[in-house]
């Protein structure tokens, strides 16, 4: 005779959906934060307590925060490509491919053919702005473009979030060249480094992430096809605004006793926009993605 | 792990391939009307008139302008640059009617000699000046201009003086920048040489 206790029963455990990629939107929030402490860092030690290193010492720091965003991304990004089911494949070769047209037309065509700071430098605002997004802004963004249309696109786009860890790449390749050629330039101080690199990633994360969701929407959705240059448009007015502006922040005004850089000022224009552009494509992201999944909920109904 | 075919079909439609095309048109015009933007600034200028000395030139937009410094009766200078400022300037001598313009080219390599750091006189050509016969004396020295509370080394500055006699006047027209990026600050001097009047 079966003898039945008062115990309840246990419902057994639903199988867990294991996601089959690696999330992206981590690692970039990651990366952010740590480059915006990382200038925060360097700007509370060496402009608020000044301390003094040997030069070889500043030397190395300095190299190692222009690499920190590389650094970053391999350790948070590249490597855990490797324990997930579906890996993306091609992450460092954009990375690799972007730094090499950075270094190759980028840098070379800007610095060496178009100079935009000697004739920009004494311009209204809005010139200045129109100025930056039609050089500086339109070649990086566009080299960018290219280097992921030609290797990634559409190839490689699974899901929506494929585009946003390629775009990601392809602003660490960007950047990180970027960021040495202002360390090999000037012989800035620490805390300038830390600073200008936070800039430079940011802007280019901004950019590549803006450019990316239109390349994610016109492969994935029914968008029409304006929208993939209005988003280079719009990520190359990122660039020619964060310029002049970043340049307004920190340099000084004119004044008749000896004036220094307005480092605080530019440190916390980097974080802004390290994390204002970030907060809106993540919501045009979601927003895309929740419209999809009701699109697609409607069909099934 | 899973591996997804990277070589599976990937058809564009219509819509898609137009985006790109659209992307491409977009970007290089953008990046044409950054040229043109570039020229544009680049050639505007802003007009000087001085009846004392009788000249009508057109400098340079944005370039800081001093009149009657010294014996100079014209200066424009090219404040953007970092370092050794660009500039034009115009200095006007009374000469007599034997004076030629090897003369005023002598005086004036006399007079820098002693003032400027290591002159040197490179050439000395004839230059034809809207029509009008006219000197051309290219030269460098060490310039030290930069502030005193600052540590620097010198820098080399080339120089090219236009010189022709007017009037009983000797008009010394220069041009100065430094040595590196002369050349590709010259077409500033050759416009406003092209647009001077006197």
């Amino acid at each position: 005779m079966s003898n039945y206790g008062t115990t309840r029963l246990l419902t057994p455990s639903k199988e867990e959906e294991i996601y089959p990629y690696h999330p992206v939107w981590p690692p970039v929030i990651v990366i952010s934060v740590s480059l915006i402490g990382v200038a925060t860092v360097s700007f509370v030690f060496f402009e608020l307590f000044s301390i003094q290193l040997l030069p070889e010492v500043n030397a190395v720091l300095r190299y190692a925060i222009a690499l920190l965003p590389m650094l970053l991304w391999l350790t948070l990004a590249y490597r855990p490509e490797r324990n997930v089911q579906i890996p993306r494949s091609r992450l460092m070769t954009v990375a690799i491919a972007t730094g090499f047209v950075a270094a190759s037309i980028g840098l070379p065509f800007t610095n060496t053919v178009l100079r935009p700071q000697e004739w920009l430098s004494l311009e209204s605002a809005v010139n200045r702005i129109v100025g930056y997004t039609l050089t500086v802004g339109v070649i990086q963004e566009f080299l960018k473009y290219l280097v992921l249309r030609f290797t990634v696109w559409p190839a490689e786009m699974r899901i929506r979030q494929d585009s946003v860890a390629y775009g990601l790449a392809a602003a660490v390749g960007y950047g990180t060249v970027v960021s040495l050629d202002y360390v090999l330039t000037y012989s800035a101080t620490v805390d300038a480094v830390g600073v200008r690199v936070l800039t430079i990633f940011a802007m280019n994360l901004a950019g590549s992430l803006v450019l990316s969701y239109g390349l994610a929407e016109t492969w994935f959705s029914r968008a029409t096809p304006v929208l993939l240059p209005i988003t280079l448009i719009v990520a190359a007015l990122i660039t020619g605004i964060a310029i002049p502006i970043r340049a307004g922040f920190v340099n000084p005004s004119l004044a008749l006793t000896v004036s220094n850089t307005r480092d605080i000022l530019g440190l916390g224009f980097g974080a802004a926009l390290a994390t204002l552009p970030l907060l809106v494509v993540l919501f045009l992201y979601n927003v895309a993605e929740t419209s999809e999944k009701i699109a697609l909920r409607s069909l099934s109904d | 792990m899973l591996r997804i075919d990277s070589n599976r079909p990937t058809y564009l439609a219509l819509r898609q391939r137009w985006a790109h095309y659209l992307t491409v048109f977009v970007a290089l015009s953008l990046i044409i009307g950054g040229l043109a933007l570039r020229s544009q600034i680049q050639s505007a200028v802003t007009r000087y008139v001085d009846t004392r000395i009788g000249i009508e030139a057109a400098y340079p937009a944005n370039w800081l302008i001093e009149t009657n410094v010294d014996d100079v009766a014209f200066r424009v200078r090219n404040m953007a640059l970092a370092g050794y400022k660009s500039n034009i300037q115009i200095t006007v001598r009374p000469v007599s009617g034997e004076t030629t313009e090897r003369n005023i080219g002598d005086q004036l390599a006399l007079e820098r000699s002693l003032v400027l750091t290591d002159y040197r006189v490179i050439s000395v050509e004839d230059f034809d000046l809207n029509g009008q016969r006219a000197q051309a004396i290219t030269y460098t020295y060490a310039s030290q201009e930069s502030s005193p509370f600052l540590q620097g080394i010198p820098i080399v500055v080339e120089g090219l003086d236009i010189l022709l006699i007017q009037r009983e006047q000797a008009i010394v027209i220069t041009f100065r920048a430094q040595a590196e990026s002369f050349e590709s600050e010259r077409h500033y001097f050759d416009r406003f040489l092209q647009n001077l009047e006197f």
